[in-house]
């Protein structure tokens, strides 16, 4: 699995981490993992997959 | 080495930020072959994104195959493939399962959005299908 660094643009190699491929540094020197850190953690937004429990 | 026919799901992150296209590529692993069954895949930005989900023949992804996904997801919504559905929170395409062999490249790629915020989501890209065995 690879990532485009938005540093340099070029496609650097992603790391896989229990089970998920994750960011981690760029060859251009970049820790692309610190910057996922840095930018907002989609949450409280994310689409809501699980229907709704309706009372009777 | 896996069983023939084995599931899988890649899970991966994605982080998009300001004003960036985003690719992640995914390349299928000499000696297999896949079946593409789903892709699912959200836009953790504050502003919608145009994402296409492309596979090309080669590694130099020189030319493309087929495309199975093109179309704008908005912000914070989740796109699902293959999908006939398009609603708020999911945005879909028609579609059905992809044989992808040796050497070719699956490619998801969001494009720049404008200004924003960016964001990451921990399973912002998932592809889910079956592991063969290459043959001839």
């Amino acid at each position: 699995m690879k990532e485009s660094c938005p540093y340099c643009g070029k496609m650097t190699d992603m790391q896989l981490v229990e089970g998920v491929w994750k960011s981690k540094t760029c060859d251009c020197g970049k820790d692309l993992a610190a910057l996922a850190k840095s930018v907002p953690e989609l949450i409280e937004e994310k689409p809501d997959l699980k229907s709704k429990e309706v009372l009777p | 080495m896996t069983q023939e026919g084995t599931l899988e799901q890649a899970v991966s992150s994605v982080t998009l930020v300001n004003a960036t296209a985003k690719t992640i590529d995914t390349p299928i692993p000499t000696g297999e072959r896949w079946l593409l069954l789903s892709i699912k895949l959200t836009n953790p930005d504050d502003v919608q994104r145009f994402v296409t989900a492309s596979i090309y023949k080669e590694a130099a992804k020189t030319n493309i195959v087929t495309a199975v996904q093109s179309y704008t997801v908005a912000a914070a919504a989740t796109g699902v493939f293959p999908s006939t559905t398009a609603s708020v929170g999911y945005q879909g395409s028609s579609g059905s399962g992809v044989l992808l062999k040796a050497g070719n490249v699956l490619s998801v790629i969001w494009s720049s959005g404008g200004a924003s915020a960016g964001g990451t989501d921990a399973d912002g890209l998932v592809i889910t299908y079956l592991r063969f065995a290459s043959r001839g």
